[in-house]
């Protein structure tokens, strides 16, 4: 039975780590199997803005995506989860994307992996797990008279080692790193007309896990460098260098026949976090949800000007126990209490578990979440306060059979009602006025059979703010209704193909109404329609993609993403006095092919 | 970093969306004087632009319409007969201004005009400095090929023409070819066909001085 379980574990992890149209990105993977909304600026989930969505390395805050919305992330270096309602452990907005980078396997190999877009190579030993990778240059070759492009390779890379490994104490190093560098010269224009972008983030962990009795302790330590770097033309430039210090400490105690309960789990833990950010800034301003844009800004624009250092603290506590009330009923309570910078909040979370038939189980899950106003321009107003969710969601789920066979299906609601939301005036103050309500409903449906996988998922959401409790409610940036994927995966022999299919509906923009021209600046700058107001069309594509094993060490692949080159309008291009627009589309037809060999 | 990443999206190799800011075959206004652009106590002024149109050749029209509407000094802006003038205040009157818009005894008010012309919806914003007297700034040398601007500027099909000019802030336009670095000093005329129609250069200072020059162009 194990042997047939460790099977259907790989079986599943090459269905995931071969999901058509992701190219080894489980970022991308899991953004497709979660259906989440995909943005620019990385996953939307359950209207939240992608920096809502916490991204975690080793269980620290750490940037994922680089500048061409790829994720750091291998399937080799980590694994990943998407946590909705995370528990009492966890500052945030209610949702977060976590990685752990692996921990080395008890085995040695060294594979090479090498695509079309990047190459990757690997290590495990019995107590070092490594992984670096380059992508290729993203850019399509420069168009004659447009912008020139010189782009490096992005670099990633993950590492995991065992310094110390005993029968009660374990001590492990991690670190992560990725780097981008981006520089574009306007082929017909002048020196001020180059652009550059670099980031390069490194974050270094060291974890402690001590095991005695019934207690469980988990330490660590971490080290954050974060330095990004953006400049244009000979004015704009925005330069963030941040070092960030934590440390996260729990202790774990299993109890059993405590008042009357049969198994009752204690946690008690704290964190902190001191981070630095030494700003340069003199920019446009930076984005904010509510405040309509074209992506277009003029190059003398450099409203947004700071130059210091700024300061950030967040600390937190918080203890929860998980008790079996009975043989299919199991309740988790608890509390976390946080402190940011002089914000405390108090924030109570609990969920509860029922077993309702064989292979059927129901889930009620509640909490508050804070999210510390910590984003782009919220450092420069240290008199915003953390933002406020509230979050409510039931589950039911039949899982498949012991044997990992079977029919599977989730359906599922939630409720978020969001205050305090930071939003900026127009003119660049912020306040705490807005608010925001989601609620959706998803259902998903599946088979695992002996050489097939098939799988369908709907969400239909609904999604909207207000800039303050009393303005009229308008839709959410990235408020997206219907959101439907199909997957089929069979396994023939040493081949595995795959199929998948994502309608979603079209995100909403706002229209460009007119534009007013400024005569000393020579420049026009656009009036808006009311925000949020039309939606681009329906968006749909077909992924393929087919494995071969070829012997016992060498594996190929080809990927087409999109195969029919459906291209609905995602952006709008627009000329320089705003009343023509282009559409800009979503990427077209794109090949990739690799090989991955055992060195 | 969202800016980075909405910047980069506006980096990638797409090409302009046309028509483009040199081209004057459009209805459009491309540049607006104020003469004199800082207006002295008791001092009047003027407003015309310089109009491209989609089927003709450039004209200077005066302002349709003109308000200040969100300056206490509204009052600058009169309609005498048949035509706008911008009219300063008295001395008296730039001082109390002052003191209510917090600016030092004797600074440069800044006086924000919006106008419109004739056939545009558009409004066009355009600041006039009440409190000192400045004019409109002179057009340098300009060079087309090389040689100094005659009256009428003939030149060669499928060629390259480097155009140079003067000021800092400049704007090249033409209805014949295609240019680069049009908003640059140093810009380049790529001519195609035979081809009658204009250059224009428009120069700004950091007062919000204006000035332009039209020159007919025939590409033979």
């Amino acid at each position: 039975m194990l042997g047939a379980r460790l099977a259907h574990a790989d079986e599943l992890r090459d269905v995931v780590e071969r999901a058509p149209g992701t190219v080894g990105d489980p970022v991308a993977t899991l953004a497709q199997l979660q259906l989440a909304v995909v943005t620019p600026a990385g996953l939307s989930i359950e209207g939240a803005l992608p920096y809502e969505v916490r991204t975690l390395v080793d269980r620290y805050d750490t940037p994922l995506f680089h500048l061409d919305h790829h994720s750091a992330l291998t399937w080799w270096g980590s694994s990943l989860s998407l946590t909705y309602a995370p528990g009492v452990e966890w500052s945030g907005a209610g949702v977060q994307l976590q990685a752990a980078t692996t921990e080395p396997r008890d085995w040695v190999a060294s594979p090479l992996t090498l695509t079309t877009l990047d190459a990757q190579i690997a290590l495990n030993g019995p107590a070092l797990r490594a992984v670096g990778r380059a992508w290729w240059p993203w850019e399509d070759p420069p168009v004659a008279g447009a912008h020139q492009v010189h782009t490096w390779p992005a670099l990633d890379g993950e590492v995991s080692y065992w310094l110390r490994s005993s029968q009660n104490l374990g001590v492990r190093y991690a670190a992560f790193a990725m780097a981008d560098s981006a520089h574009y010269d306007d082929a017909g224009g002048p020196a001020d007309h180059h652009v550059s972008i670099s980031r390069t983030v490194i974050r270094h962990t060291l974890e402690e896990l001590y095991r005695r009795g019934a207690w469980t302790g988990v330490f660590s330590q971490s080290l954050l460098s974060d330095d990004a770097a953006l400049a244009r033309g000979e004015l704009q430039r925005h330069d963030d260098a941040r070092v960030s210090v934590a440390t996260r400490n729990e202790l774990r105690r299993a109890l059993h026949d405590v008042a009357g309960l049969a198994q009752l789990d204690v946690r008690l833990g704290a964190e902190a976090n001191v981070t630095r950010h030494a700003l340069d800034i003199a920019d446009a301003a930076d984005p904010h949800e509510n405040v309509p844009t074209t992506g277009i800004v003029p190059l003398d624009d450099t409203r947004h000007r700071f130059a210091g250092t700024i300061w950030t603290s967040d600390v937190g506590a918080w203890t929860s126990a998980t008790a079996r009330l009975a043989a299919n009923i199991r309740a988790t309570t608890g509390l976390r209490v946080e402190a940011f910078g002089t914000d405390l909040s108090v924030q109570p979370r609990g969920k509860l578990e029922l077993d309702l038939a064989d292979r059927l189980g129901a889930a009620l899950a509640a909490g508050a979440y804070r999210r510390a106003p910590e984003h782009a321009d919220e450092l420069e107003h240290p008199q915003l306060h953390p933002e406020r969710t509230t979050r409510v969601a039931i589950d039911l789920e039949r899982r498949v059979d012991p044997r990992g066979r079977g029919t599977f299906g989730v359906i599922g609601a939630y409720y978020l009602d969001r205050t305090h939301l930071v939003e900026d005036d127009g003119t660049g103050k912020l306040a705490n006025s807005g608010r925001g309500t989601t609620y959706g409903a998803t259902a998903s449906a599946g088979v695992i059979a002996r050489h097939w996988i098939a799988m369908a998922t709907v969400v239909v959401e609904h999604s909207d703010r207000q800039v303050t409790p009393t303005s009229r409610a308008r839709p959410f940036e990235y408020d997206q209704p219907v959101r439907f994927d199909v997957r089929v995966t069979h396994f023939v022999g040493a081949w595995q193909l795959g199929a998948h299919w994502a309608l979603r509906e079209g995100l909403p923009y706002t229209r460009v109404a007119g534009a007013h021209y400024d005569a000393d600046r020579d420049v026009y700058l656009p009036d808006f329609a009311p925000l949020y107001a039309e939606r681009f069309p329906w968006q749909h594509q077909l992924d393929l993609r087919v494995d071969r094993a070829i012997g016992s060490r060498l594996r190929a692949y080809l990927d087409i993403a999109n195969v029919y080159d459906a291209r609905a309008a995602i952006g709008w291009d627009y000329n320089f006095n705003f009343t023509v627009r282009r559409a800009v589309t979503a990427p077209a037809i794109t090949p990739t092919l690799g090989i991955r060999g055992e060195l | 970093m969202k800016r980075a990443l909405l910047l980069l999206g506006a980096c990638t190799t797409r090409p302009e969306v046309a028509p483009e800011a040199w081209q004057l075959a459009q209805d459009r206004v491309v540049a607006v004087r104020v003469t004199p652009p800082a207006l002295a106590a008791g001092e009047h002024g003027l407003v015309d632009a310089l109009i491209a149109h989609a089927d003709g050749p450039t004209t200077v029209e005066p302002a349709s319409v003109l308000v200040a509407a969100h300056s206490p000094l509204f009052g600058t802006v009169n309609y005498l007969f048949d035509h706008y003038e911008l009219i300063a205040p008295d001395e008296s009157t730039l001082a109390d201004a002052r003191v209510e818009l917090g600016l030092a005894a004797g600074a440069d008010i800044p006086l924000e005009v919006e106008c419109d012309f004739e056939q545009f919806k558009l409004i066009t914003d355009k600041q006039v400095l009440l409190g000192r007297h400045a004019d409109n700034p002179a057009l340098g040398p300009v060079t087309v090929g090389g040689q100094p601007a005659d009256a009428t500027i003939v030149v060669a099909h499928d060629a390259d023409i480097a155009l140079e000019a003067g000021g800092v802030t400049t704007r090249w336009l033409t209805s014949c070819g295609e240019l680069e670095r049009s908003d640059q000093p140093a810009a380049l005329l790529h001519t195609a066909g035979a081809c009658g129609g204009e250059l224009v250069v428009v120069e700004r200072d950091a007062t919000g001085g204006t000035v332009w020059q039209v020159w007919p162009l025939a590409v033979e």
